[in-house]
């Protein structure tokens, strides 16, 4: 039984931080982003290949911060020029790089699954006093909720994270008051981007690679957001541990009902309660 | 055709978009509804030229063309349906695959389990499908915007999930082939595994399926889904209905998924778990951008574009997906209309040099529209 609740909590983790990128972009640019899905593959994909020639640490630090950059050039010489469209022009945006992330993944690393070797420190098994449980797997829900942890203070404290809040509330009074909003944004998306990257190297030793992984999980962090609520930060976080709870238990418990749990929560929560958990404002 | 010619032209002169370049001075009353008259006039019998020179493809192109072609119909009536909604009522549904794949599912089930004449079976399929699209309707039409592109998609995942439970009915990834028996427009069906057999009713239904959104575009209720798009709020205060008019529209759209879904059984005798994954809804909504959902000849031609390349760069190392997310990045970025508009944009600019050339004063064509008014009328 405990070992099920950390299992969901590992799980959750990663929704946690995918999630959040997910969050980050949607509240500040309204865009939904469909290519967060390939995103998140093509770092594992990257790690993969960096922690074969080097190690899997100089993974851990280069690869969120490399997708970044690529989400600041998207966000430069894309989005931007979306702004005041209609929201589907974003999807689609998002949508044709997924196309291109997927083939580009697929002639570089080829179509079968691979696995990333975690570092020997975290290889092998910890003794919790009543389980024994996978030391890799303490260590995603550790980094997972340690980066959380920092994204809220940001978010809460510093200035820039005002200027993010406000900029999401409402782009054009933030962009009246001297917010530079565009340099907002670029650092949300960039964020989100990095936010992406991380989850994809933390699942490279913990999940199997594909290039399914990233439409497969793409689903579940969207049902995560959207119950947590459109436009809100901590919503999302407290439904993404819920939705890696409630799937893991579910596994165990009703096997053949665990498939329909998330997608049955978010129909059941968008028709009592459009805006999400915490969302303040209805969808777009 | 003239009958709905006539009745369109209030409708039209209503739904007249300001952004529509207005010369000084504006444009009189019998003059714009003289030419909605006239331009309807001249669809229909594009339309009517179109129909009639499609019935010769077979004697034009090779057999694995008219396959492709095939294709391109099918995927083209699934994108009809999706693009229609979207343009009629402003929203994105991702859960359409649910209703090809379940009238596709029902034929093949009433197919094998009942005795019933064909044309009944797949009237039971097309229903099975519109009655899952009438549900969905009531339970999501309310909810706006991106939270109803969401709900659509849960609920497609959900009956994806089922699909694949009910492996005794449906045999999961590894599909099912359906035998379908008995005659069907004076055709035994089996003989419909033939493109040249089965080219008349496979174009047929796509010329009906236009013909029939086009009419309903300019309906009545056509224009009251348009203004409820626009202010869904506004419409409710001015004493109309909302809720009923957008789920007869949802269903509508199911119907011709529906349509969509059963005409690839009777074409392919197969149909796997595939058909209801979300990206079967995904990629007809590409194909209906790509082609330009404003008007009911974009998303059939964005299928044929799409089937195209696919083939040619399928041949040339698979890269068709990288191609194919280029052309939708670079399409959304530069023509937001999809291919529709950028033929319509080449069209005025041939007629307005042709009448410049002629000296016809006054004739000031959407060419010289600013960039600001073509992305509102974009939207």
């Amino acid at each position: 039984m405990f070992v099920q609740v950390l299992n969901g909590l590992a799980f959750g983790v990663l929704l946690l931080v995918l999630s959040s990128g997910l969050a980050l972009i949607f509240g500040l640019r309204g865009v939904v982003n469909f290519a967060h899905g390939a995103i998140y593959m093509l770092a594992a994909y990257v790690a993969l290949s960096i922690s074969d020639r080097t190690s899997f640490w100089i993974a851990l630090l280069t690869v969120p911060i490399l997708l970044a950059l690529a989400g600041l050039l998207i966000d430069r010489y894309g989005l931007r020029f979306l702004v005041g469209r209609t929201p589907l022009d974003m999807v689609l945006l998002t949508f044709g790089i997924t196309f291109v992330v997927a083939d580009v993944v697929q002639t570089v690393w080829g179509t079968e699954a691979r696995t990333i070797d975690p570092p020997a420190v975290l290889a092998g098994t910890t003794d919790l006093g009543f389980a024994t449980y996978p030391t890799y797997r303490l260590f995603v829900i550790a980094i997972g909720l340690l980066v959380c942890a920092g994204l809220m203070a940001w978010l809460k404290l510093s200035r820039t994270g005002l200027f993010v809040r406000a900029s999401g509330d409402d782009r054009v009074t933030a962009g009246a008051m001297g917010v530079n909003v565009d340099r907002v944004s670029a650092t949300v998306v960039a964020l989100g981007f990095g936010l992406a990257g991380l989850a994809g190297v933390l699942a490279g030793p913990y999940l199997t690679l594909s290039p399914a992984m990233g439409t497969e999980i793409l689903i579940t962090t969207f049902i995560v957001v959207v119950v947590g609520g459109l436009g809100s930060i901590g919503g999302p976080m407290i439904a993404a541990l819920l939705i890696g709870l409630v799937n893991a238990l579910a596994t165990v418990q009703a096997p053949t009902l665990a498939a329909y749990v998330p997608y049955l929560l978010m129909l059941v929560v968008l028709l009592l309660r459009p805006q999400g958990i915490a969302g303040r404002r209805t969808a777009l | 055709m003239t009958s709905s010619t006539t009745e369109m032209t209030a409708g039209d002169l209503a739904g007249a978009q300001p952004a529509d370049d207005l010369p000084t001075p504006g444009p009189t009353v019998a003059g714009t509804l003289r030419h909605a008259r006239r331009s309807a006039r001249w669809q229909a019998v594009g339309w009517l030229v179109l129909a009639i020179a499609g019935l010769g493809a077979p004697w034009v192109i090779s057999l694995y063309q008219l396959q492709l072609a095939q294709q391109a119909i099918v995927m083209g009536v699934l994108a009809l349906s999706i693009g229609w909604l979207l343009r009629q009522t402003g929203q994105l549904s991702f859960g359409h695959a649910a209703f090809y794949g379940i009238a596709g599912y029902g034929t093949a089930y009433v197919a094998e389990h009942a005795d019933l004449p064909i044309g009944l079976t797949l009237l039971t399929g097309i229903a099975c499908g519109t009655l899952a699209a009438l549900v969905v309707g009531l339970i999501t039409i309310r909810v706006p915007g991106i939270a109803f592109a969401m709900l659509t998609l849960a609920i497609g995942m959900l009956v994806w999930v089922a699909g694949g439970q009910l492996h005794s009915i449906t045999r999961g990834a590894d599909g099912l082939n359906v035998q379908l028996e008995g005659s069907l427009l004076g055709k035994d069906v089996v003989m419909y595994g033939n493109p040249v057999e089965a080219w008349p009713v496979v174009w047929g239904v796509l010329m009906i399926s236009m013909a029939v959104l086009w009419i309903l575009s300019r309906s009545t209720w056509g224009r009251r889904l348009a203004s409820i798009r626009d202010n869904e709020e506004r419409m409710r205060f001015s004493g109309y209905a909302t809720y009923w008019p957008r789920v007869l529209a949802f269903t509508v759209s199911g119907v011709l998924a529906s349509v969509a879904g059963s005409l690839n059984l009777v074409t392919t005798s197969f149909i796997s778990l595939n058909a209801l994954f979300w990206s079967t809804s995904g990629l007809a909504l590409i194909v209906a951008v790509i082609g330009g959902v404003r008007s009911v000849l974009g998303p059939p031609l964005g299928a044929v574009l799409f089937i195209l390349l696919q083939n040619y760069l399928a041949g040339s190392g698979n890269h068709y997906q990288a191609v194919l997310g280029v052309v939708l990045i670079v399409m959304v970025l530069v023509a937001p209309g999809g291919f529709v508009e950028i033929l319509e944009r080449g069209f005025a600019a041939l007629t307005s040099r042709i009448r410049i050339r002629r000296g016809v004063p006054g004739s000031s064509t959407p060419t010289h529209q600013t960039r600001g008014a073509r992305r509102a009328e974009a939207r």
